[in-house]
This record gives C-alpha cells, sequence and structure tokens, in this order.
C-alpha cells in the first residue's frame, strides 16, 4: 500500500526538479520564437496530447480531495463510520494517481522548454517567481497528502487534527490550480502588455489576474469536482460488477451513487461558469468570442454542448435506475417520463446550431441556409433557456429520489426553532439578492453597457421578474410555515420554469436584437431565478421530510448492471467533453503563442480539423483510462495487502510477554 | 375492455417513435414552418437535424424503457413471448422471418443511405468567419460622433449661411444627414441584392442559390461587432480567409469601389433600414 505514495513523492521531487531545470535553461535561451520536434513528430499534438492527460489526472487529483474531505466530516457530524470509510475509499484512489500526475507534469514541462523554447522564454520573464512558488505548492500538497492518507488510523480519535489536513491539502491544490490557470490564461488574455512595443511591463500579479484567470478558476474547479467524482463512481461501478459479496456490493453501489451525486451537484453550476467564461473571452476579443461561437470553432462548440447534455441526461438515467433499490420510490416512477420528455426536447434544441450542413438543395428549398423556424433554435437566447430547464428538470429528479422512502411530509409546525431559522434566514438571503439585482436592473442607466438611454425600458421586464421570483420565494416560505411547503414547492418550481425558461428565455430574442450587451444581464437574471428555487426548494425539502416515517430501508448493491454501466459511461462521456472543452479553449489562440504578442511562426500553428481533434481526443481517452486502470489496479494491490495482514493479525494468536 | 385497449410497453414505445418521428417530425413540423413564415410550401427539416432528432428519440426511448426494473419487463415481455415459446410451424416460421428481415432491412437502410446519387453533399458552413485582428479594434468613426465633429458641421451650416444651430440639434441634424448618405449608398449598391427592407429580399436575390443575408435575422447583425460588418462589407466573397471555406457567397469587394468612410456609412444605413443595432463590444468589468 505505502509504495504508490512513497512513488508520488519521488515522482513529484524529479518532476520539480526536472522543471526547475528546464526553467533555468530557458532563461537562458534566446528569446526568439524557435521550434523542435518530438523525435521528428509534430510537437504541437506531442504538447497536446501529454498536456490533457496531465490535465485529465490533474482534474481527478485536485477534485477528489475536496469531496473527501467532505465525505468524512459527514461522517464526524453524524457520527455514522460508513462515511470516514468511504472517505478513505476516495482517497486511497488518489495515492496512485498523485504519481501518475506529477510525472505527467514533470513530461509535459521537459517538452514545452525542449520543443517551444522561444515560448517558455517569453513566458519565464513574465511568470518566473511563479514557477518556484508552484513548485513548493507543489511540495506542500505532496506532503499533506502524505500525512493526510498515513494518519487515518492515528488520528480516528483526533479528528479535527486529520480534518484540517485534508483542507490543507486542498488549500495546496486549489493555489497550485490558480497558478497554473494564470499561466493558460495569460495566454489567451494578456495583461500588462505596452501595445506599441509588445513588451511586458506589468507585475506579477498584474499577469495572474488577467481577464479570463477568475472565470476560469471556477470553471474548472467545478469541473475537477465533476470530473473527481464521476471518475470515482466509475472505481465504484468496476468494483461492484466484478464483486459476488452482497457487503461489498452494498458499499461500492453506495460509493458510485455518492460520487455521481457529487458530480451532478457540481455539474448543475458548471454551464454558468461556462458561460461567464465565454462571455469574458468575447469581452476580451470579438475575434476570439467569434471564433468560438459562429466561426472556426462554432461545429466543435455543438459537439461540446452534446457533451454537456449528455452528462445531465446519462445523470438523470442514473438516479432513475436507482429507484428501483428504495422501497416506496415506484410512486414518483410517472414523472419519470414527463421529466425526460422536457429533458430531450431541450438538449434538442441545446444541439440545434444556427447553420446547418446543408445540401443545395435544401438550401434551394429554404430559400437561403438558414432554416427559418429552426434557425432560432441555434442562438444564444434558445440555448440559455434550455440548459435552465434541464438543470430545474435534474434538480426535480434529486427531490424525487430522495423523497423515494419516505411516506408522508412532516408538518413544518413541528420542526425546531432552528429548523425554522435556517429556512427563514436562507429564504431572506436569497430574496434579498434577487431584490438587490432586480432593483439594480430596473434602475440601471443603459450608458454604462454603451447603450442609448432610449434602451433602458428592455431592463425593466428581467427587473420584475426577479422581483416576482422574490415574492414567490416569500409564498413558497410562508405556505411552509402554515404547513402547506409542497404546493410552496410547486409555486416556486412553476413561477421558477415560467420566468426562467419561457418569460425570460423568449425575452432573450427581443434583446439580442434590441439591446445585445443586455443579453449578459439577462443570463445572469435567469441564472439566480433558478438558483434561487434550486436553495429555497431544498431547504424546504430538507425540514419537509426531516425525521419523517421510512416505508423500508434502502436496498443498496440491488441494482442493475446496467445502472454501473452507465457511471462508466459517465466518466468516458466527461473525459471527451474536457477534451473537446480544452481544445476549443486553447484553439481560440489560433496562430497565436500569446494572443497578440507572441505569434506562432512554426509549421504546427494552423487550426486541425475537428476530425483530427476527435482522433487525438479520444486517443487521450483511451490512454487515459488504460492508465487510470493501471493505477487503480495498483492501489487495489496495496490494499489487499492490508486486508490480509489486518486478517492474518486477527487470526494469529497474540505473542507470548 | 379497457385493458383489453391498452397497449404494451413495446407497442406503446413503437407507436410513440413512428406518431413523433413521422408525425410530429416529418409531416407536421414543415407545415407549421410553413404557416408561421407564410412560405409557399412545407419547409422540411434539413436531413442533418432530422438524422440528429432520430437518434435523440431513440435515445431517449431506450432510456425511458429500460430505467426502471417493470419498464424493463413490461417492454421486453412481448418479445419474450414471442421468442422464447416454441410455438406452432406457422409462428415458427414467422419468427425465422422477422429475424432475417429486420437485421435486413436496418443494413439495407444503411446501405441506401450510403449508395452514391445524383445529388450535392451537405456542407458545414461557418456562420462567422474568422475576423482578421487588424480589423477588431475599428470602430465607426461616424457612430459616436465627437464634439468636434459636431462643431465642424456647425461651422459647415453657419458658412452655408444657416442661423447658429444649438450643439444637440447639430447632432441629431448630422446623424439623420449620414444615415441618409448611408441610406442612399445602400440604395445604390446593396439593394439589388438585400432589398430595400434590408432582409435579403432584393430584385436578384432569386438569381442566386443561397439567398443573400438577411439583415433583419436577430441571429445575424445584432451577434456581430459592427467592425465586423466593417470587414465583410470591405473585403467581400473573395476577401475571406482560406480557413472560412467552403463559403458560398457573392458579395462583392466593395473597398474597391467606396472609399472608407463611404462603407462606415453604408453600414449606418443598413442598420437604420434593418431596424436592429450592432453589436456592441463588451467592456470587461
Amino acid at each position: 500500500m505505502t509504495m504508490p505514495l512513497r512513488a508520488s513523492t519521488l515522482m513529484t521531487g524529479a518532476a520539480i526538479g526536472l522543471a526547475v531545470v528546464a526553467a533555468g535553461q530557458a532563461l537562458g535561451a534566446e528569446p526568439e520564437a524557435t521550434y523542435r520536434t518530438f523525435f521528428g513528430f509534430d510537437p504541437r499534438t506531442s504538447v497536446w496530447i501529454v498536456a490533457e492527460l496531465h490535465l485529465l489526472f490533474a482534474a481527478f487529483v485536485l477534485g477528489v480531495p475536496m469531496f473527501a474531505v467532505i465525505t468524512e466530516i459527514i461522517g464526524v457530524a453524524t457520527g455514522d463510520a460508513r462515511y470516514d470509510r468511504l472517505a478513505r475509499d476516495f482517497t486511497r484512489l488518489l495515492s496512485a494517481a498523485f504519481a501518475t500526475t506529477a510525472a505527467l507534469g514533470g513530461l509535459l514541462a521537459f517538452m514545452l522548454f525542449s520543443l517551444y523554447p522561444g515560448l517558455m522564454s517569453f513566458l519565464v520573464g513574465v511568470f518566473q517567481l511563479s514557477f518556484y512558488i508552484y513548485a513548493l505548492l507543489f511540495f506542500a500538497e505532496t506532503f499533506t497528502l502524505y500525512f493526510y492518507y498515513y494518519s487515518w488510523d492515528r488520528l480516528q480519535h483526533r479528528k479535527s487534527l486529520h480534518i484540517a489536513a485534508g483542507v490543507l491539502l486542498n488549500v495546496a491544490g486549489i493555489a497550485i490550480l490558480g497558478i497554473s490557470n494564470s499561466w493558460a490564461t495569460y495566454m489567451m488574455s494578456p495583461s500588462g502588455i505596452d501595445p506599441r512595443t509588445g513588451a511586458f511591463v506589468g507585475t506579477l500579479w498584474e499577469a495572474i489576474n488577467n481577464p479570463l484567470w477568475n472565470p476560469l478558476n471556477v470553471h474548472r474547479l467545478l469541473g475537477n469536482l465533476v470530473f473527481g467524482g464521476l471518475v470515482a463512481g466509475t472505481y465504484a461501478a468496476v468494483r461492484f460488477l466484478a464483486s459476488d459479496d452482497p457487503a461489498e456490493r452494498a458499499h461500492y453501489d453506495w460509493m458510485g451513487y455518492v460520487g455521481n451525486f457529487i458530480a451532478m451537484s457540481a455539474l448543475i453550476l458548471l454551464p454558468f461558469a461556462g458561460y461567464w467564461l465565454g462571455r469574458e473571452v468575447y469581452s476580451f476579443s470579438p475575434v476570439m468570442g467569434n471564433n468560438m461561437m459562429g466561426g472556426a470553432f462554432s461545429w466543435t462548440f455543438i459537439i461540446q454542448a452534446i457533451g454537456i447534455g449528455g452528462l445531465l441526461i446519462l445523470g438523470n438515467f442514473y438516479l432513475w435506475l436507482g429507484m428501483d433499490r428504495i422501497p416506496g420510490a415506484e410512486r414518483y416512477q410517472p414523472f419519470v417520463k414527463f421529466i425526460l420528455s422536457i429533458l430531450v426536447v431541450s438538449f434538442a434544441i441545446w444541439l440545434t446550431p444556427h447553420n446547418l450542413p446543408l445540401s443545395s438543395e435544401e438550401q434551394v428549398r429554404m430559400g437561403g441556409q438558414y432554416h427559418p423556424t429552426l434557425k432560432y433554435f441555434g442562438l444564444m437566447p434558445a440555448k440559455n433557456a434550455v440548459i435552465n430547464f434541464m438543470i430545474l428538470s435534474t434538480f426535480f429528479s434529486f427531490l424525487l429520489y430522495r423523497r423515494g422512502n419516505v411516506s408522508r411530509a412532516v408538518p413544518f409546525s413541528r420542526q425546531g426553532r432552528w429548523a425554522k431559522g435556517i429556512t427563514l434566514g436562507v429564504s431572506a438571503l436569497v430574496a434579498a439578492y434577487l431584490l438587490y439585482y432586480g432593483l439594480w436592473l430596473i434602475n440601471a442607466d443603459p450608458r454604462m453597457l454603451d447603450l442609448g438611454p432610449e434602451k433602458q425600458r428592455y431592463f425593466l421586464l428581467p427587473g420584475y421578474a426577479l422581483l416576482g421570483q422574490a415574492a414567490f420565494v416569500g409564498v413558497a416560505v410562508l405556505l411552509t410555515f402554515v404547513d402547506r411547503g409542497k404546493p410552496g414547492q410547486v409555486l416556486l418550481f412553476a413561477y421558477t420554469a415560467l420566468n426562467t425558461v419561457f418569460v425570460l428565455g423568449i425575452y432573450g430574442f427581443v434583446v439580442m436584437a434590441e439591446a445585445s450587451p443586455l443579453l449578459r444581464n439577462l443570463a445572469v437574471a435567469q441564472w439566480i431565478s433558478l438558483l434561487s428555487c434550486i436553495i429555497v426548494n431544498a431547504t424546504i425539502d430538507v425540514f419537509l421530510f426531516r425525521r419523517a416515517e421510512h416505508l423500508g430501508a434502502l436496498r443498496w448493491g440491488r441494482m442493475p448492471a446496467l445502472s454501473q454501466y452507465v457511471l462508466i459511461l459517465l466518466s468516458m462521456w466527461a473525459v471527451l467533453t474536457m477534451g473537446i472543452m480544452g481544445f476549443i479553449r486553447s484553439g481560440l489562440r489560433e496562430n497565436w503563442h500569446v494572443f497578440g504578442v507572441l505569434q506562432d511562426t512554426s509549421a504546427w500553428a494552423f487550426t486541425p480539423t475537428n476530425a483530427y481533434a476527435a482522433r487525438v481526443i479520444g486517443l487521450c481517452a483511451l490512454i487515459f483510462f488504460a492508465l487510470v486502470f493501471v493505477a487503480f489496479w495498483l492501489s487495489e494491490l496495496g490494499e489487499k495487502h492490508r486486508q490480509t495482514a489486518a486478517a492474518a493479525g486477527e487470526a494469529s494468536p497474540a505473542r507470548p510477554a | 375492455m379497457r385493458d383489453r385497449l391498452q397497449l404494451n410497453l413495446f407497442w406503446r414505445a413503437a407507436l410513440f417513435y413512428v406518431v413523433v418521428f413521422y408525425g410530429g417530425l416529418v409531416w407536421l413540423f414543415p407545415r407549421v414552418s410553413q404557416w408561421a413564415v407564410e412560405a409557399p410550401e412545407p419547409l422540411p427539416l434539413p436531413a442533418a437535424a432530422l438524422s440528429m432528432y432520430w437518434w435523440l428519440l431513440l435515445t431517449g426511448l431506450f432510456i425511458y424503457v429500460s430505467s426502471s426494473e417493470a419498464r424493463r419487463q413490461a417492454f421486453l415481455h412481448p418479445l419474450y413471448r414471442w421468442f422464447g415459446v416454441r410455438g406452432t410451424r406457422r409462428r415458427q416460421a414467422l419468427r425465422w422471418g422477422v429475424l432475417v428481415a429486420l437485421p435486413a432491412a436496418v443494413g439495407g437502410m444503411f446501405y441506401w443511405d450510403g449508395l452514391p446519387r445524383l445529388s450535392s453533399p451537405a456542407g458545414i458552413r461557418s456562420q462567422h468567419p474568422t475576423m482578421p485582428k487588424a480589423f477588431a479594434k475599428l470602430a465607426n468613426p461616424l457612430r459616436h460622433l465627437s464634439a468636434e465633429q459636431v462643431r465642424a458641421y456647425q461651422a459647415t451650416l453657419v458658412a452655408r449661411g444657416a442661423a447658429d444651430v444649438p450643439p444637440e440639434a447639430a447632432r441629431e441634424r448630422l446623424v439623420a444627414q449620414l444615415v441618409g448618405e448611408g441610406a442612399g449608398l445602400y440604395a445604390i449598391n446593396c439593394r439589388p441584392c438585400h432589398g430595400m427592407q434590408a432582409n435579403g429580399a432584393g430584385p436578384m436575390a432569386r438569381g442566386f442559390r443561397l439567398k443573400p443575408a438577411d439583415f433583419r435575422d436577430p441571429g445575424l447583425l445584432p451577434t456581430v461587432v459592427e467592425s465586423y460588418a466593417f470587414w465583410r462589407v470591405s473585403k467581400g466573397g473573395p476577401g475571406l480567409p482560406a480557413a472560412s471555406t467552403p463559403w458560398d457567397s457573392a458579395m462583392p469587394i466593395w473597398e474597391l469601389d467606396l472609399g472608407e468612410e463611404e462603407r462606415w456609412k453604408v453600414l449606418l444605413g443598413e442598420y437604420f433600414l434593418s431596424g436592429v443595432g450592432p453589436r456592441e463590444p463588451e467592456k470587461l468589468p
């Protein structure tokens, strides 16, 4: 068991050493952009493959500690030892993956400094100090992980210290994420550049805090959680399928469920982070923005949309399959067809491009490049409306799932004082924010968006819609307090769907034509409207069913094999989607290493076709899963060794004194 | 009676597929589209869209029938009954017939789909080709008039013998004049293809296989910044970068015939006639 972690420490040290040596070489290199090949092979594709593999492992290694610590905290709070075992299982997966991440990171750094010395010389000139901080943080992460994992048994009775180590591990991980994101985003949106000379004249902080840094930080943080949850779910699924022991199957069924729950919870927020990132790309450069949504990458974007929609649908599918193990959940089965219909119709709109591939005959028949009615599905307001509908439906699925085995709601008046306080406090905060943003929109000066004063009227509808949302939050809470929580939830759901999807969704077309910069605020209004419904309805739901009578224990382990293949498919789907997203984000720079500052003059500066990208991303996915299965197999070897030793210890008689 | 009329899940799923795909997407949608845009004939879904929706519908049906043990059993029950029971000789023959016909039909469908035939291949067209970076920072000098431009216009008015005009009134007059000039230039140069309503239906439009751009389409002008439209007007179809191909555009290179200020004016006229505004470059927070 100790082998992977010790190896990881050695590998991390070696990787950082190599990177620092390479950085030193680059510091002395010639400043002009020069290129080398990777043993005669295209350097761009070589770096692409290694970088993607490194990022996939890094996403897992940074995502898993977050929910491992949260799971451990839940275990301490509830006193349920199963959570502690689960948190330990999650952490065990890290041990082997961490070494692979470090090895790939070292290889990536070495390749970058060798194959792109000109670019790396430029980046070292800007980011030199951050490289050393990064190396120190890597050491900090290695040692905290080492301590967190190996002190598990020893600190069983000093859990606060153990959890503190886990928190430190996450702090180091998030800091590493932030620093490496600053390098990637700087290449897209450089700051601190003298526009006349193109030279860097800013500070390190200016370079780090470039326009796309925070949007990417948030997007990757959430993405790592999704990814970590899904890969952990895959591990659980494989173990479930390979096991005949009912107790083991029950444990891994539960682990898979928790992994999927974490992934879906973060996935619900991810489209908004993506929207923010996309808007900031557009704000930084209309050229990159156009490339992304309507130009060279527009079709890649459609493929990415299929990836996101597929994750939501598969996540729901897994939940519905899980309802079979819940006594009483059959009451909610009739809802499945309605939720599925909403998801499928929304998905159909979500993946419809504005600009379809057409034959000449079709163009003639339609009189142009766009289908006269279908074209509206391809525009941003339609996409915003349906993604909100899909998220709302997924949340509804979750509520049905958690209600599955409870007989009836407990009257809210019987809940304790603190339950009422929490409900009131959460709702008041949510309503206050809705009122704040709604009133801000109503009183906003259009000139701040470079719009004429006559455009002020377009701000009013979203503003009043948010005030209405705040009112419905109030009504839902009021009904809950008079023991009518369920109708309150239904009302809030209905208003949110109407407001977010239909009213503001359709109004988006008007805003797009008449006051396009406002579309960003309209999307925010839709999002906070949806989020308010999720937060308030989830809070009400928790207290409606607290201490409710159960219809029977959950039959963990009684899941069809199909459900486990869905879990595996989910993580494969996520890997492919992440690959496409990374290709788009990085590819938007086109023939620039650092957008607008340092041009890529190599023979590989062209934008790859979607077919080529699909082959590379597919290859990366295959290699990644092969490596993951080897890493998990290694961690299993250690676990078996531990179990055998423990069993031998129990069986052997005590030593004579 | 009701039980006898109720179909089992297998046949309900099959019926649902037929109704939604053939009834809804193939028959109803084209007619609704025809009614919505008052087209002379039904507007069928393009093959690419129909194919995506077909896969999605099948996936949705698969998810539905397999998402619970009860539904899985209900869906498979007729198949078990059909294939699992030995039955009469006639039934066995029928069973073999289905087992042969079904894969043959699916195989035939894909074979037929892949056969070479006399039709043009479907092509993907990039909606907004990449704008050269040199154009990205440009702004229409006539859209947000400076105080200096207004003062110069006031001086022109005075030189022409007009009474002293206050700055705001002068600004309004200058804007109206520029838009008028732009609309005039548009009428001379753009109207034949794009039409005076700016809806892509000019007198020459019918001569093109690909209809000229409809500037009233909310997915077109409002989605691009004005410098993008300026680039398209200036360079036309032939001036597009190689990465944008395949690209069908008969747009002339207007920078050969119109000066820079005239092209900006044309845009003022174009936006005015189409009733939409340009996408404002967003500011970073």
